[in-house]
């Protein structure tokens, strides 16, 4: 997948529902000048696949063509949803269709972003908009509906509003990149996913078995990809109930913004913890001598590395693992 | 690889990593701090042991040990300077496979092995080499990156120190970060489920996402062990202690705080909770924390919850804010210890509430108070880690200990007269000084050569104590030539410290130090602990008397 | 007259009529005069009782150790009648001003729900710089106070800030049994000061602890059961020793005697409010307030800015991620009422709503159950004008 503002004209966001991951060499181009649109989106049921072939139910948000509803099977929800990317200064509305079974009603949330006053909720079937002015940074969006079991279901995904200075995540020298990639954290329990209804599911019982980067789990994750000599962005987003401390071996990353705040004084860090419903940015150098091929490891070094339970098929090693990987 | 080498050569190869890690594996190392493997060559196995805990488990682990040294955990504690070009065997003496991996560091070249998912990895009875230039100062993990759910949990992990060039006693490459040297800890924190140790003790299967830790270790011990000595001899697979011990700060005399190197090698986060004061954080995986253009960027915690894998560098300095002392007394009422509860009759507590100083506790409550040092815990504040399975204060903590700045100090438990007469007073009168409150008063003979000699008793100093000084202060009612002697148990003499005149005014005679050996002066066996310090005057034409306000001891407990 | 309401205790420890944001005493710190440096006679009580939390079978309630604030000078025996078995969760908020020379008097008053069970109980001031040993409460270091005995703890605090202070006596079972509050210390700045810096100027305050609660250990304490602490896994999670929604219930409702703290943040469009967060569980715990920026200001009592180089370390952000033992202080401005957002309307008329809440949906459960729960409280700005708050965490009937 290329990079989303390779394919960002003035006035329209062109947005893909890809997972595949693909961060090399963003084109320099300036960006435009901010502008109005709407991002509809569908709230509804659907599965995902995990390592070892069990397909497990979900909840996610799906992106709502024109003229097409959201009970079309043409529009799939994944987790995490679609990233959505807009510009600075873009005054933006979230339109979200309620589509989920049983009578349940979605609260549509993004820490961070300043939401015009209106409603928040949309009943089953109807649609919730809300409108912000898009600041420089990494969200979140999600619904917090079900006492913030829909999120546990896979209601989330990451909300990217580049900056108006091309080649950097915010108004600051120290977050200048020449690649990005979004990392969206989570987990998985199928016994919850599976329930005959999750808003009634014993939470004390939750425990997940899957934990994913992008919605996917070792060995089924992609590589980040970048060249030798870029400064890689990372865009954690952890949409997960747990917080998730994640490590990499051979680089370190400097942080420079936490929940879509620039750091004035940026730092960094090997191994770092990124608290459920947190994002942050961090700033890789991929050393200028490595070699195409070079792999460095990224996992969470709470070692969740296995898929499902014991002695089902791609139990270990598996989990919450991938690697930047050096391309030419 | 083949484990047949010319016998020769074989044991060149062990001579040689041994001296690469910096002396004999038998070397002693100093009772607390950090211990170091001082070296640019570490030549590491990695294999099985058990460690013990309090509550009398003994659980199987897994750990790096220094090739033909004893099983250790945690592995030894590797230390290098900023620049070198660091180089780790590993040979594997498991059974599968098994690796290191460094992170922080960057990059790793490996030979030998073969291919890992993280790292090259060593096949059972095989070996693999890692080697990477420590280019940055500062405090790092090394641990297994191979199947590391289960290896690293099992114990295969330890401690990488960079020193900055030049400046061993900086943490980082500046002035700022710097630390006293004699006062530099290791704090590394992990988490231990037996069950799943016997599970890959005895080859039983072991659901990992069901881990349940029942011991929480620093430095591989659990608490009280972590308070004992480094290398004591009944942890022989446990060789680090974590008691940490410092002096206030003194802008003179103790200006420099110590450096404590906080490591979390386990899988959850810790929430680390130092009692006594704040910790300032200067670092966090060997990368100081600076503002844009270089300034400080440090912060105070009394909470930090390291993340799994983490490392962070903290500065730590006890600065006595009010000093309070028996001249500087708490404004509140103690009441008497047979109205307090010493818990399970056993304390830390000196029976002061004075740094420096030691009362008198109920006989039924034993101290392990040296000299009225003050003990504070450091301990994982998700307290079901603050215990051993199922007993509590335990488990992931230490103790700090504050040292009295000038040392122990004892302060008379008796006195009897020699030659003369109470006129006033007991051995309670020389306890401070206090004066004009309170003196112990002995009258001369009321003959010819009138004199006076009394000597002051002082009970429980350690062996092993140093830099003995005594000091008094005290007057005549007329002018008379006052000695100052010590009783050398060794020739049953008294050795004379100090001779002058003393007349109506007080005079203060302090720090006089006795002559060395000066375990010649502290008794031993029935007279175990007992120093005598002995108060003679003479020389009146008149009957007088000689009075003290006070006397006391200081040393440096062991 | 012995204080017997939350808001009375802390009139009692010289904060009431001293002032806390009243014009004169505000006045005086902005002249530059000192403060007053009081000395400060305070005291408390250690027994037994019980909280109540929703979902519990046969509504049962819950068996807790606490504190509970009593008079300074009574008699032991006159204290033991008159409030054995009253313990409150979370205990008193403690407030003081720097520099003041505090005495803090702790009765053991013994157990009524386990006559059989002889434990000593002592105070530790969590955070406290370089105190001596003898008054850091940790039983092993120091001393303990056991049944029918007082002990009175002396603190001179020189740092403002926010501190807990919690039972150190077998803590791994004390603290979660309940004996635990939060202690604030005020700059000398003046009272509507976070710390003795311009920036951490505050409208309105309110101390918040946040804990778990695993209801076996209670059970098992009241049925003498013993229980194995790395079992550790709670089925509740709190503020302020209350789970939502009775988290927006009032100071001192009747509903819950013994958890008389609430943690509803009421304010006007424009206030500067002030949270002072602790953490006294045993879990992580991260919490949004998702429509408000927040801004941590403070940090384990300790003003976030760089006493060497002068940088300010302070940072905003939508997430507070806070570890056991830790404390956080958080500044953020309400935001202008708009009829277009989501709230309510109660008898100070309308208001908006902003949840104040765990990102993990298990702790925003009461014991697993339906429905929000657990750890969540509401921020509400009000269209009609609040009065200015006269002491933390006010609520207005």
């Amino acid at each position: 997948m290329r990079a989303l503002a390779d394919q960002r004209t003035r006035g329209i966001v062109v947005l893909t529902a890809a997972l595949t991951i693909a961060a090399i060499a963003l084109p320099r181009s300036a960006p435009s000048a901010p502008t109005v649109q709407s991002i509809d989106l569908c709230a509804k049921s659907g599965t995902t696949t995990l390592p070892g072939g069990a397909s497990v139910p979900i909840w996610g948000f799906a992106l709502k063509p024109d003229g097409v509803a959201c009970g079309d099977a043409a529009v799939v929800a994944t987790t995490p949803g679609p990233q959505l990317t807009v510009g600075a200064g873009d005054t933006v509305t979230l339109r979200v269709t309620n589509a989920l079974p049983g009578g349940r009603t979605i609260a549509l949330e993004a820490p961070g972003v300043d939401f015009d006053a209106g409603p928040t909720d949309a009943a089953p079937g109807d649609t919730v908009s809300r409108t912000f002015t898009a600041v420089p940074g990494t969200y979140l969006y999600a619904s917090s509906g079900g006492g913030g079991r829909q999120q546990a279901m896979g209601l989330a995904g990451a909300l990217v509003v580049r900056s108006a200075t091309a080649g950097q995540a915010y108004d600051t020298a120290a977050s200048a990149f020449d690649a990005e990639q979004t990392l969206v954290l989570s987990e998985i329990d199928p016994a919850l996913n599976g329930s005959a209804n999750p808003d009634t599911y014993n939470m004390l019982q939750w425990h997940p078995t899957y934990w994913l980067i992008n919605g996917k789990a070792h060995p089924d994750t992609d590589t980040v990809d970048a060249r030798a000599g870029q400064r890689l962005l990372l865009r954690y987003v952890n949409a997960g109930l747990e917080h998730v401390t994640m490590t990499m071996l051979g680089l370190d990353t400097r942080l420079v913004a936490r929940d879509a705040y620039a750091l004035d004084s940026p730092f960094s860090v090997v191994a770092e913890t990124f608290a459920a419903g947190a994002t942050a940015d961090g700033i890789v150098a991929i050393p200028s001598g490595a070699s195409a091929g070079d792999r460095f490891a990224v996992y969470d070094r709470q070692l969740h590395l296995t898929n499902g339970a014991i002695g089902d098929p791609a139990h270990d090693p598996g989990g919450m693992l991938t690697f930047v990987r050096v391309v030419p | 690889m083949s484990s047949r080498r010319p016998r020769a050569l074989l044991l060149i190869a062990l001579i040689a990593g041994a001296c690469a890690l910096g002396g004999a594996g038998t070397a002693v190392a100093a009772p607390t701090g950090m211990v170091c493997q001082n070296g640019t060559s570490f030549d590491l196995t990695a294999r099985s042991g058990y460690v013990e805990t309090p509550d009398g488990n003994s659980v199987f682990m897994w750990g790096y040990a220094r090739t033909g040294g004893a099983f250790q955990m945690p592995g030894p504690v590797l230390c290098v300077n900023e620049g070198d070009t660091v180089t780790v065997t590993l040979h594997n003496a498991l059974a599968e496979p098994v690796s290191i991996v460094f992170p922080g560091q960057r990059p790793v070249s490996t030979g030998g092995g073969d291919p890992g998912l993280l790292a090259r990895q060593a096949p059972p009875g095989g070996q693999v080499q890692y080697s990477f230039t420590a280019d940055r100062p500062g405090t790092y993990l090394y641990e297994s990156g191979t199947d590391p759910a289960k290896q690293v949990e099992m114990g295969l992990a330890g401690v990488l120190v960079v020193r900055p060039s030049g400046h061993p006693d900086w943490a980082y490459g500046s002035a700022d970060t710097e630390f006293s040297p004699q006062r530099e800890y290791l704090i590394m924190m992990s988490e231990i489920d037996p069950d799943l140790h016997n599970a890959v003790e005895t080859g039983a299967t072991y659901d990992i996402t069901k881990l349940h830790n029942r011991y929480f270790t620093i430095n591989g011990r659990s608490f009280p062990d972590t308070i004992q000595d480094n290398g004591v001899p009944w942890l022989p697979a446990q060789p680090y202690g974590a008691l940490v011990r410092v002096k206030p700060y003194d802008a003179t005399s103790n200006p420099r705080p110590a450096l404590i190197r906080m490591v979390n090698a386990g899988l959850l986060n810790h929430p680390f909770h130092p009692h006594g004061n704040h910790l300032r954080m200067i670092a966090q995986d060997g990368r100081r924390f600076l503002t844009p253009s270089g300034g400080d960027a440090s912060s105070e915690h009394f909470g930090e919850t390291v993340p799994a894998g983490s490392t962070t560098d903290m500065l730590f300095s006890w600065t006595d804010q009010d000093k309070y002392s028996p001249t500087n007394p708490l404004p509140v009422t103690i009441p008497g210890y047979n109205n307090l509860a010493f818990k399970d009759g056993d304390t830390w507590y000196s029976g002061s509430p004075y740094l420096g100083y030691k009362g008198t506790l109920p006989a039924t409550v034993r101290s392990q108070n040296v000299c009225g040092e003050h003990y504070f815990p450091w301990h994982s504040h998700a307290l079901n880690e603050f215990t051993n399975f199922d007993a509590g204060f335990g488990g992931l903590a230490t103790l700090l200990r504050v040292d009295p700045p000038a040392g122990c100090m004892a302060v008379p438990a008796s006195t009897k007269i020699v030659t003369g007469s109470l006129k006033g007073g007991t051995y309670a009168s020389l306890a401070t000084d206090d004066s004009p409150a309170t003196y112990y008063e002995v009258n001369s003979t009321t003959v010819a050569p009138r004199r006076t000699e009394w000597y002051a008793g002082f009970t429980g100093v350690p062996a092993g104590f140093q830099n003995l000084k005594v000091s008094y202060k005290g007057r005549s009612s007329s002018s008379c030539t006052q000695t100052v002697a010590i009783w050398r148990w060794a020739t049953s003499a008294w050795v004379q410290l100090d001779t002058r005149a003393v007349g109506a005014s007080d005079v203060s005679i302090a720090n006089l130090s006795p002559p060395a050996p000066q375990s010649d002066f502290r008794g031993t066996g029935a007279s175990a602990g007992q120093v005598r310090v002995r108060i003679a005057c003479s020389g009146p034409a008149v009957s007088f008397s000689s009075s003290g306000t006070s006397m006391n001891l200081v040393y440096d407990a062991p | 007259m012995s204080p017997t309401t939350r808001r009375e205790f802390l009139q009692a420890t010289g904060l009431g009529a001293a002032g806390v944001a009243t014009g004169g005493a505000l006045l005086a710190a902005t002249r530059g005069e000192a403060l007053p440096n009081p000395k400060v006679d305070t005291a408390l009580g250690a027994t037994d009782g019980h909280m109540i939390l929703p979902n519990r079978p046969g509504d049962a309630p819950v068996y807790i150790f606490g504190f509970v604030p009593v008079p300074f000078s009574a008699s032991v025996s006159t204290l033991t009648n008159t409030y054995k078995g009253k313990a409150q969760t979370p205990a008193p908020i403690l407030a003081f001003r720097q520099d003041t020379d505090i005495s803090l008097r702790l009765t053991n008053l013994g157990l009524v729900g386990r006559p059989d069970l002889a434990d000593s109980h002592t105070v530790h001031w969590h955070g406290f710089r370089t105190p001596p040993a003898l008054t850091d409460g940790v039983p092993e270091v120091s001393v303990a106070v056991p049944l029918q005995r007082q002990f009175t703890y002396f603190y001179r605090p020189h740092d403002a800030g926010t501190y807990m202070y919690h039972c150190h006596f077998e803590d791994v079972e004390h603290v979660q049994m309940g004996m635990q509050g939060i202690v604030l210390v005020r700059p000398s700045m003046g009272d509507r000061f976070a710390y003795n810096h311009a920036s951490t100027a505050f409208d309105r305050e309110f101390a918040i602890l946040i804990d778990e609660i695993w209801t076996a250990p209670h059970d098992n304490g009241e049925q003498i059961q013993e229980t194995i602490w790395t079992d550790y896994d709670p089925d509740y999670w709190t503020l302020n020793g209350r789970v939502y929604p009775q988290t927006l219930l009032p100071n001192d409702d009747p509903s819950l005697p013994n958890q008389p703290i609430s943690s509803l943040v009421q304010c006007n469009a424009g206030d500067k409010v002030l949270l002072r967060l602790a953490n006294l569980g045993y879990e992580q715990h991260a919490l949004q307030l998702p429509g408000i920026g927040m801004k941590v200001i403070g940090q384990d009592a300790t003003l976030l800015r760089n006493a060497l180089s002068g940088a300010d370390l302070s940072y905003r952000t939508n997430t507070l991620y806070i570890g056991p033992g830790e404390a956080r202080d958080v500044l953020f401005t309400a935001p202008a009422y708009s009829s277009d957002r989501p709230g309510g309307t109660g008898s100070r008329g309308p208001y908006n709503t902003y949840l104040f809440k765990n990102r993990d949906a298990k702790k925003l459960t009461n014991a697993g159950g339906a429905g929000l729960g657990g750890m969540a409280t509401e921020v509400r700005v009000h269209q009609n004008a609040l009065p200015a708050q006269t002491t933390p965490n006010e609520t207005y009937a």
